[in-house]
Parts: C-alpha cells; sequence; structure tokens
C-alpha cells in the first residue's frame, strides 16, 4: 500500500527525462561503493592519486621500484578510490509551503515531486537516499540507503505528513547536522520562510560537519512576481497576520524585499559553500532538474 | 439665480463628491481573500511605504472626487433646467408657489454708441456684445421671463416740433432723450430688437440709463426676480465720469447700491460684460471749425482741422505719418499740411485747409440763393474705428446777408446821419478789400458780404415782415410803432436778430413799456437817463470787456495789441444809464449778458448788452450808432466791432449746418423758400418727406432725425410747367460723431490695473458685482448663462474627463505588474 502511494511522485515523464543525469556530490562523501564520488578514503584502486614516502609497515606491493631507481627513495603509489556517498533530502513540510496560486501545484507539492525524483535518481546510480522531513522541528528522519525499500519508506513518509506549523530551518538543519552521521550531501528543499540568521547557523553547522549542502528555494509563482491587481485581504500563514491592500501599491516594495532575502540567502549559503538554487514552482520540474543537475555535473 | 438654484448648484456637486468616497467604502468591503504565505515580505514592504500609499491614497481619491465634481459642474447648467421642469411638471409646483421658479425680468443695458464700432481682428465690440446679449436671451425660459432692452445711445426723435440745441442745457436734455427703452418684452420680441440693433453714431449716456434700469428693477413685482445685466466697451468716452473722483460717481455708486439691494433678495447679482478691446487705439479728427461765420460768394475761406491720437498715454502707441485731405463736393481728393505725428494721447489743433475762393463760387444757377458746400475731412490711413477718420463740414456760401438799418435820424451832413458811417463800415465785402481782408497781420480785419437797406422810422409799418432780411438795425429810433413791435418780435422769435443803437431821440419810457416789457419784451435792459456830458471838450472813457469769452470779442482776445485796439481808445462821451432785470423780470433760461462796459469808474457801465429772444438774440448798444454820443467813428474800431455783431447775429446758417448726431435741424422758411413740399435725403440716400410746420406764424422746416454722421440734402421741390418736379432750392447740412465717442481707450484701475477692477474701485467693496470679459481667461459665472459660460462649463468638463482618463492610465498602464 506504501509503494501505491509514494509512487505518484515518482512522474514518469519526469523521472524518463533525468534518467540520464547524475546527481553528483561536489565535495568529496564517504561511502562504500565505487562510483561516481571521489572517496577520502585513498587506497590502492585504479585511478593513481599521488606518490608518498615509504613508512615502515607500508604494503609493499604499492612500491614504486620505477621511482626508486630514478630517484633511490622509497615511494609508495596512492590511488583514489571512488566510492557511492549518502545523500539526505530534507523536505520543508511547514504551513507556508502549502502555498499555491494558479493551477499549478504547490510548493510542498512541488518538493514532494522534487525529494522523490532526487531520492530515485540516487539510488539509481547506487548511492544511499535518505530522507528528512522538518516543519519547526525534525519530525521524520530516514536513514539514507540504497535498497529500493527505502525508497518506498520515503514516498510514503512524504505523502503521509500534512503542511503544518511554522518554520524553524536552523534547529533543523542543526539536527540534520547531527544525525546524518557520515559526510553526505545534504540536499535542503524549502522556501526559506525563516529568519535567515536562522539559515546561516543551520548551514554553519553542516559545514562544520563537512556536509555538502544543497539548497533548493522553491517558490511560488506569485510569491516571486506578485501580480494581483485588486484589493485583496491576504491571510498570513504560519501564524502571521492579515492584511487589506491594494496590492498594485504594494508591488514594488514587495519584489524589493523578495529580491533582498533572495540575495541574502544565496550570501549566506555562498559563505558556507552551499549551492543555492531558486526554483519557481510553475517550472517543470524536469527542466529545472535538467538544468541544475547538468551544471553541477559540469562543474565537478 | 434663485435660492433654490443655488441649493442645487452647491449640492449637486457635493453630492457627486460623496460618488467616489461612497464608491470608496464599498470597495472597502469587495475585496478577495487568500492565504499567504510570504507575509513576511509583505509586511515589511507594507511598512516601509505605508504613508506613501496612503497619501496616495488621498491623492487619488481627492482626483477622483474633484474629476466627478467638475464633471457634475459641467452637466449642472443643462440638468438644472431638467430638474426644475420635472419639479414644476411632476410635482406640480407652479412659479406662484415655487420662489424658485419666479419669473425673471432682466434689465439688459445694451451699450451701442459710436465707440461700439471699434474692430480688431476682423470683429467689431458689437458683435461681441450683441452675441453676449442673445445668448443671456436664449437662456431665458420664453413665456415666464422677460426683458427690458434699455440702449444706451438711441436717437430720440421727437413728434411735432422740436426745440433747437444750442446750449450745453438743451444738450444735455438732447442727451437724455438718446436713451432707448423697450419695457417688458417677452424672449421672443427681445431677440427680435436686439438682433435688429446697430451701432448708433451718439455718445454713451451710461447714467441716464443706469436711472431708467434702476427705474426698471424697482417696478419689477416683489414675486419676480430681477436681472440686471449691462453689455458696454468700458471705453473712457463713456465711462470715465462715472469712474473715481469722476463727476458722476456718486450717482453710479447710488444707482448700482440700489439695485444690488434689489436683486440680492432674488438671489441674483448685477452682471458687467466687457465687450471692448483692451490695447485700442485710434486716430480721430475731433473738430473741424472755420473762422468765418458767413462766406460770401468769392470769398476765400480756412477750415481748421483737430486730430487727436486716443491711446494710453504712455501706452508707445505713437502714431507716424498721419495724413489728412479734403474733399469739396465730392471731387477730387487733396492732401493738406504736413503729415503729423501723433504720439499715444496727443493732439493736434488748428491744421488749417484753404478753400480757395474758385473752390466756394456760387454757380450761376446758384447766385441768387446761395448754396452749400460740402467738405469732407479725411485721414488717409484707416484705423480700427473708421466713423471718425472723416468729418463732414458744410459751409453755406451767401450772395449777401440783407441788412435792414432804420435810421432814427436822416441829415445830408454825413457827421448828423445816425446811420451813414455803420451802413458804409458794413457794407464793406470781401470783393471790395479783398487784399487788406486776407492780410495775416490784420487778424482784426474780418468782413461779411452785407447788403444793407436802409429805411426812415415811419417806413417801418409798411413792412408785412422782416423775413427777407438776417439782421435788423434801430438806430436812435424814438419810438416803435405798436405794429412794428410785434412784427419784429416775430422776427427775432424766429431765429434772427435785432441790434438796439441809443441816442437822444429815443424815448427810453416808451421802450421800456413797448420794448422792455419788464423782462418779458425785445430789450435786455431797462432804459433809464443819459449818463455822461455833453460838452464836446469833456473826457471820453474807454471800452472795457466785461465778458471776455464772448464770441463777439473773441478777435481782440488773441495779441495784446488786439485787445489795445478795443481797450485803449477814449471814445465814449455819453451813454444810457440802463437797469438790469431784477426779481420777476428776470429770465432764467435767457439771462441778459453784459458784452461791454464804459470803463468810467470802479464798476464799469454795461455798454453792450445782449438776451436770447425766442430763437433769435437782440443786441443793445447804449450809445449811438453815429458820432452823436461817442467819436468811435475816428478810428477802425467801429468797423472792427460791428463787423463782429453782425457776424454773430446772422451766423445761423453756420449754427444749424453743421449739427452733432441727435441735434435738430431746423430752417425757417422766408416766403421766397415756401415750396409745394420739402424732402430731406440722409447720408445713405434715404430720403423722406418733410412737411413744413407753423411755429408762432412761421413756417418751419424742421428735421430730428439726424441719428446718422454724414451729410443730409433738404430740397425745395416744386412742379414744372410740365408736371415734372424740379428742385427750386436745396441746402446741405453735416450731422458729425460726438469727439468724445472717439476715446475708446478702456478705463483703468487707480493703480493701473484693467476695467474690472476700476469698475469695482469706483463701486467700492460693498456692492458686489459679476464682471466678465470678452475673449478673457478669468471670466467668472455670472447669474445668467452665456456662451462664455457654457465655455467654461466645456472646459471644466473636458477637464474632469482628463482626470479620470489620467487616472485610470495611471491605475490600468502605469501601475500594471509587469508580466
Amino acid at each position: 500500500m506504501a509503494e501505491l502511494i509514494g509512487k505518484q511522485y515518482l512522474d514518469p515523464e519526469v523521472l524518463n527525462q533525468i534518467r540520464h543525469l547524475e546527481v553528483t556530490a561536489r565535495n568529496v562523501v564517504e561511502g562504500f561503493i565505487s562510483g561516481l564520488h571521489k572517496s577520502p578514503y585513498k587506497g590502492f584502486s585504479v585511478e593513481f592519486a599521488q606518490h608518498r614516502e615509504y613508512v615502515p609497515g607500508d604494503d609493499l606491493r604499492y612500491l614504486d621500484w620505477k621511482a626508486y631507481g630514478k630517484s633511490d627513495k622509497y615511494y609508495i603509489k596512492e590511488y583514489e578510490e571512488e566510492t557511492n556517498f549518502r545523500a539526505l533530502i530534507a523536505l520543508d513540510t511547514s504551513e507556508s509551503m502549502r502555498y499555491q496560486s494558479g493551477t499549478h501545484m504547490s510548493k510542498l507539492e512541488y518538493g514532494r515531486y522534487m525529494a522523490a525524483s532526487l531520492a530515485y535518481l540516487i539510488q539509481k546510480q547506487s548511492d544511499a537516499a535518505g530522507l528528512a522531513l522538518f516543519d519547526e522541528k525534525l519530525y521524520d528522519f530516514i536513514q539514507p540507503a540504497s535498497s529500493h525499500a527505502v525508497l518506498m519508506r520515503m514516498l510514503a513518509s512524504l505523502y503521509n505528513h500534512p503542511p503544518q506549523k511554522k518554520t524553524n530551518i536552523g534547529e533543523v538543519l542543526k539536527d540534520v547536522a547531527q544525525r546524518a552521521g557520515r559526510r553526505s550531501l545534504v540536499i535542503v528543499i524549502s522556501d526559506l520562510f525563516d529568519s535567515l540568521e536562522h539559515l546561516r547557523v543551520g548551514l554553519e553547522h553542516l559545514h562544520a560537519r563537512k556536509h555538502d549542502v544543497l539548497v533548493f528555494n522553491v517558490m511560488d509563482e506569485q510569491e516571486l512576481n506578485f501580480t494581483f491587481d485588486r484589493l485583496t485581504q491576504f491571510k498570513g500563514m504560519e501564524g502571521y497576520p492579515q492584511l487589506l491592500v491594494d496590492p498594485r501599491s504594494l508591488r514594488e516594495a514587495y519584489l524589493e524585499e523578495v529580491a533582498n532575502f533572495t540575495a541574502e540567502a544565496r550570501r549566506h549559503c555562498l559563505r558556507n559553500h552551499t549551492d543555492f538554487y531558486q526554483v519557481n514552482s510553475k517550472e517543470p520540474l524536469a527542466i529545472v532538474l535538467q538544468s541544475y543537475l547538468a551544471r553541477r555535473t559540469g562543474a565537478r | 439665480m434663485q435660492p433654490w438654484m443655488w441649493g442645487l448648484a452647491l449640492g449637486v456637486p457635493a453630492l457627486a463628491a460623496l460618488v467616489p468616497i461612497i464608491i470608496h467604502i464599498i470597495n472597502l468591503t469587495r475585496y478577495r481573500k487568500i492565504d499567504w504565505a510570504a507575509m513576511e515580505f509583505l509586511l515589511a514592504a507594507y511598512r516601509r511605504t505605508r504613508r506613501r500609499l496612503q497619501m496616495e491614497h488621498i491623492i487619488m481619491l481627492l482626483l477622483r472626487v474633484m474629476a466627478v465634481v467638475l464633471l457634475a459642474l459641467a452637466f449642472f447648467p443643462m440638468g438644472c433646467e431638467q430638474v426644475r421642469d420635472w419639479a414644476s411638471k411632476t410635482l406640480g409646483l407652479g412659479g406662484s408657489t415655487f420662489t424658485g421658479n419666479a419669473p425673471l425680468h432682466v434689465v439688459l443695458v445694451f451699450d451701442n454708441s459710436a465707440s461700439m464700432a471699434y474692430t480688431q481682428e476682423g470683429q467689431t465690440s458689437f458683435d461681441r456684445a450683441k452675441k453676449y446679449a442673445l445668448s443671456v436671451i436664449d437662456g431665458l425660459r420664453p413665456n415666464r421671463d422677460r426683458v427690458s432692452i434699455i440702449r444706451l445711445s438711441d436717437v430720440f426723435v421727437p413728434r411735432g416740433l422740436g426745440g433747437v440745441v444750442a446750449t450745453a442745457e438743451d444738450a444735455e436734455k438732447s442727451r437724455k432723450r438718446r436713451v432707448g427703452q423697450l419695457a417688458n418684452l417677452d424672449i421672443e420680441t427681445a431677440r427680435r430688437e436686439l438682433a435688429a440693433t446697430t451701432v448708433a453714431s451718439v455718445d454713451t449716456n451710461m447714467v441716464i440709463a443706469l436711472r431708467e434700469a434702476q427705474r426698471s428693477i424697482e417696478v419689477t413685482p416683489e414675486n419676480d426676480a430681477p436681472g440686471f445685466v449691462l453689455v458696454s466697451d468700458f471705453a473712457s468716452a463713456g465711462w470715465r465720469e462715472m469712474m473715481k473722483d469722476g463727476p458722476s460717481n456718486g450717482d453710479f455708486v447710488e444707482l448700482m447700491k440700489k439695485m444690488a439691494d434689489r436683486m440680492a433678495g432674488a438671489g441674483t447679482r448685477p452682471v458687467l460684460y466687457d465687450a471692448g478691446f483692451d490695447d485700442a487705439s485710434n486716430v480721430a479728427i475731433t473738430n473741424i471749425t472755420c473762422n468765418d461765420r458767413i462766406v460770401g460768394d468769392g470769398m476765400q475761406s480756412s477750415l481748421f482741422v483737430d486730430v487727436t491720437n486716443f491711446a494710453r498715454p504712455g501706452s508707445g502707441e505713437n502714431i507716424r505719418n498721419v495724413n489728412l485731405s479734403c474733399r469739396i463736393d465730392q471731387g477730387p481728393e487733396r492732401r493738406f499740411g504736413q503729415p503729423l505725428n501723433l504720439n499715444a494721447g496727443q493732439s493736434s489743433t488748428k491744421n488749417e485747409v484753404v478753400l480757395k475762393a474758385s473752390e466756394l463760387q456760387l454757380k450761376p444757377h446758384e447766385k441768387k440763393t446761395g448754396a452749400s458746400r460740402h467738405i469732407e475731412i479725411s485721414i488717409i490711413e484707416p484705423d480700427g474705428l473708421k466713423t471718425d477718420n472723416s468729418r463732414s463740414f458744410v459751409l453755406h456760401i451767401v450772395p449777401d446777408v440783407p441788412i435792414l438799418m432804420v435810421n432814427g435820424v436822416p441829415s445830408t451832413d454825413p457827421r448828423k446821419d445816425e446811420t451813414l458811417y455803420l451802413d458804409m463800415a458794413l457794407s464793406i465785402s470781401d470783393n471790395k478789400i479783398e487784399g487788406e481782408a486776407r492780410d495775416p497781420n490784420k487778424t482784426l480785419t474780418r468782413v461779411t458780404p452785407n447788403r444793407v437797406d436802409t429805411i426812415n422810422p415811419n417806413q417801418l409799418t409798411a413792412k408785412d415782415n422782416f423775413l427777407d432780411y438776417r439782421l435788423v438795425i434801430l438806430a436812435n429810433v424814438s419810438q416803435i410803432p405798436e405794429s412794428a413791435v410785434g412784427k419784429l418780435e416775430e422776427f427775432v422769435r424766429a431765429g434772427y436778430s435785432l441790434v438796439i443803437f441809443d441816442g437822444d431821440r429815443v424815448d427810453h419810457q416808451r421802450y421800456n413799456v413797448d420794448l422792455y416789457k419788464a423782462g418779458k419784451g425785445l430789450m435786455p435792459v431797462k432804459l433809464g437817463a443819459p449818463e455822461g456830458s455833453n460838452d464836446v471838450g469833456a473826457k471820453l472813457y474807454t471800452l472795457t470787456p466785461r465778458e471776455d469769452k464772448h464770441p463777439i470779442l473773441s478777435i481782440f482776445m488773441g495779441r495784446p495789441e488786439d485787445k489795445a485796439a478795443l481797450t485803449d481808445p477814449e471814445v465814449i462821451r455819453n451813454w444810457r444809464g440802463v437797469e438790469l432785470p431784477v426779481g420777476s423780470e428776470i429770465d432764467p433760461l435767457n439771462p441778459v449778458r453784459v458784452i461791454l462796459g464804459v470803463n468810467n469808474g470802479p464798476e464799469a457801465r454795461p455798454f453792450m448788452m445782449e438776451h436770447n429772444f425766442g430763437r433769435g438774440r437782440v443786441i443793445y448798444v447804449a450809445s449811438t450808432a453815429s458820432e452823436r454820443w461817442n467819436e468811435m467813428w475816428t478810428g477802425p474800431l467801429p468797423i472792427y466791432l460791428y463787423h463782429e455783431v453782425v457776424n454773430y447775429l446772422t451766423n445761423s446758417e453756420a449754427r444749424y449746418s453743421n449739427l452733432g448726431v441727435g441735434e435738430t435741424y431746423r430752417r425757417v422758411l422766408r416766403a421766397r423758400d415756401v415750396a409745394p413740399s420739402y424732402a430731406v435725403k440722409d447720408p445713405l440716400g434715404t430720403s423722406q418727406e418733410l412737411p413744413a410746420t407753423a411755429d408762432e406764424g412761421l413756417s418751419i422746416l424742421e428735421f430730428a432725425g439726424t441719428a446718422s454722421a454724414g451729410v443730409y440734402t433738404l430740397q425745395a421741390v416744386e412742379r414744372g410747367e410740365t408736371g415734372t418736379q424740379n428742385v427750386k432750392w436745396q441746402e446741405r447740412f453735416s450731422v458729425s460723431i460726438e469727439p468724445r465717442e472717439s476715446d475708446i481707450v478702456k478705463i483703468k484701475g487707480e493703480e493701473g490695473q484693467g476695467a474690472k477692477e476700476a469698475v469695482q474701485g469706483a463701486l467700492g467693496e460693498n456692492i458686489q458685482i459679476v464682471f466678465q470679459k470678452a475673449g478673457g481667461d478669468a471670466e467668472t459665472g455670472g447669474s445668467l448663462n452665456s456662451d462664455r459660460k457654457r465655455g467654461l462649463w466645456l472646459w471644466l468638463a473636458v477637464a474632469g474627463a482628463i482626470f479620470l482618463l489620467a487616472e485610470s492610465l495611471w491605475s490600468a498602464v502605469i501601475s500594471k505588474p509587469e508580466q
């Protein structure tokens, strides 16, 4: 049943368009399986990494005799080991993510599709994917694994939790950093409607734990462009008050606020070596993922 | 406007102003609700822009209110009438019960004086005035409202005999008659009358018109609402005297206050409409004079032309090279004099044009009757007011001036004959002393073509009448037969003149009874005993002027040597003591004027006296015409003096040949002038029959229809042997507009502002008027409809529509979110 419920987020059309892509870690990650991602554990695999001087106890199989002949010194050949990586997808399910304008999906729905697609993609390339759902706290956590059963659990979890409560991203990311364990790729999907100071603190915690962090800032079309054209009473989510205004007169100032917020968020991310990618929930998910993942792969 | 209309006028825009506010309030309750996630940004933006937004909202609301109010104002005048109609029909509110629907009685004072013909840019002040006045009438409601039109400048044509305008008082009376009133006209008639009104050639009579208007408003029934609209060009000609410190200011203020007070009760205010042009200037021929009162056949003469540049002094409207031309009897035009340079407000007087003897000579068929010559003086360069660019003058050329002299003491001894010297002196004609007469250095020598007939006193009774003569002279006649007295009185009343010389033969008591008649007779004074000395060697006395400005003395009052010719000779030995009229003897309309006195003491004794009798004049000389009581004939003084007396008394042709507009032309018919019928032809060529009338036994032709400036021709028509109509004789007379009408410079306030400030300044702050101006930007609304007002409403409507459009554009385009 859980499988059936969660599979709606695996949109075949989306998956078909992104199947040739790879989710790669920008930094080195720890893993068990050789593959796409650089391992910090240098060993003796197929890809030469560097020489180092021999120290007693080293396996003599890796002694570079040619170097010894030339320099009369003992050098050990080190090879870089490719390994699988752990990816933890943190999805914001706070009340603000419920917002949707027009006929396209809500930010949360969009986030769910995004999380499911990425998890599928990661598992498809034999990496481990886990899920963290949060609002004002981290309330559901699935450890990364590369098994199909975990993917099914993740899908079921995405489906089961309705949006509610406020966002407290600082504490949540701190919690994620602690519970992720080994160094992982942490993918945050959120509208980030919280204090940017909290975001900064959370990102610093992740960065301190050597996690590679990617932030998808999911925003609705109206939140980005604010094209309302008549008198409107805006009822605030997450406990904000309501406001009756002519949106046309406020548009300029609003867009300025959004631009400032985006710039500040981007700045915090850059400082913490975090990829920041703002997504309009109106845009097709496949195109968003295609463009982002292709760019990330190219930058590797 | 009625009080209820004021209520509507203010209430409708006020209600209209509420509409946007109500819509705004309704809109505040009609909004959509949405859940919004990015509230933090929205709140931040709102906090940052709240004040500016509130201000914008207020401004937008005010703009909307203003736009709607303007539209309401724009369409209100049209809607108001509908509302009133609806109230009247649907609610059954008739005029009697609904005070707001009271009949309106508009008194329209309309300036159609000569200055209104001023043209600028193809439009006259009169065109603008008429257009406005018609729009006022069109704005009234037929079958209810009515109009009284008071035209400032109508020429009153009296029925029957009119008076001859000779004195300033008569002129004033005549002017008063020029205000025409058409009272209580219905709308259609008023429109027709106004449309038919043309520019008159007479001056502005504002005070008289205002008095009539005030009377009309005063008699407006209490239940009716009076309206007062005055349309004028506010030219100095008609308005200067009513401005502050002007002689008629008191009347102006009093009349306007009375009208304003009466109108205030009905909620209306006086409306003054300025149809004139602010920067008007005008060069005009203001006067033509001729020193020769009588011009004889073959004499030359001169006319003197005054030209004025009517422009505000200092305005820079200086006119260069003004050329004058002269034309006689529609003949070829010839220029005369040097081109004139006239600064603003400057006049050039006495520009002489010499009329040669050949130009004035009588033609063979005119030798018997004399003829009149029409001299037209024109400014060659035309300007905005054409009516005063040319002026006509009519000169009568006479074959002679017939004078009857009654010699009281005939004698073969020239020194003892009573009239011999006088006869010789008066018989000197231009033909005889032409060279001397025209010597410019001898200004005192002025001659007339007199023809003197002398008779004895006993022949007086044989005369049927004296109408073949222009002047009768009685010289030392002891007494006048009673029948002759009557004929002499008839003669003088008809407009001719009598000179009475005293002397030792005069029975002064009979004179007092027969001729003085206690102030009612021909003699101006009551005679007493002779004074002076009978001793031949006694002291002689000089003459002294008692009235310097009397026309008879005018030639002596120029140069000092001319005056000396009158006052220096010691020539008077005897004179008769006289008593001027006292008490009931005094005729206030015909006072006695003492022209000359005998300089025999501190108070000179009267020597030459004059008074009017009927339409003629009588001069009494307290000494003899001969040397019996004086030694005047030892020098040239009596030649000068008595020629001037004769000139003065026989110039009736000149006096009645050049009239102002509205003055009555009058001519006494002598026996030889009588014809079966008479006709007068006006300057436009329209001819009308003129019946002869009788006045105290005299046949008189009188014509009061001198409404247009120009030359009129009077013809005596008789039937020829073949039945054809022949002109027995004809005379012409000219009618000129009054020169003050040429002053079209607009009145200005004390500090140089426009006519509005000038009028308000003259009225004071207590009298509220509505002043509108043709072609002005600041035209204010009055109590009545007008084209100008409708124009204003239209502009208000356009302004309102532009506001709404701009607001819509602002909302729809400028603030439209970018996609």
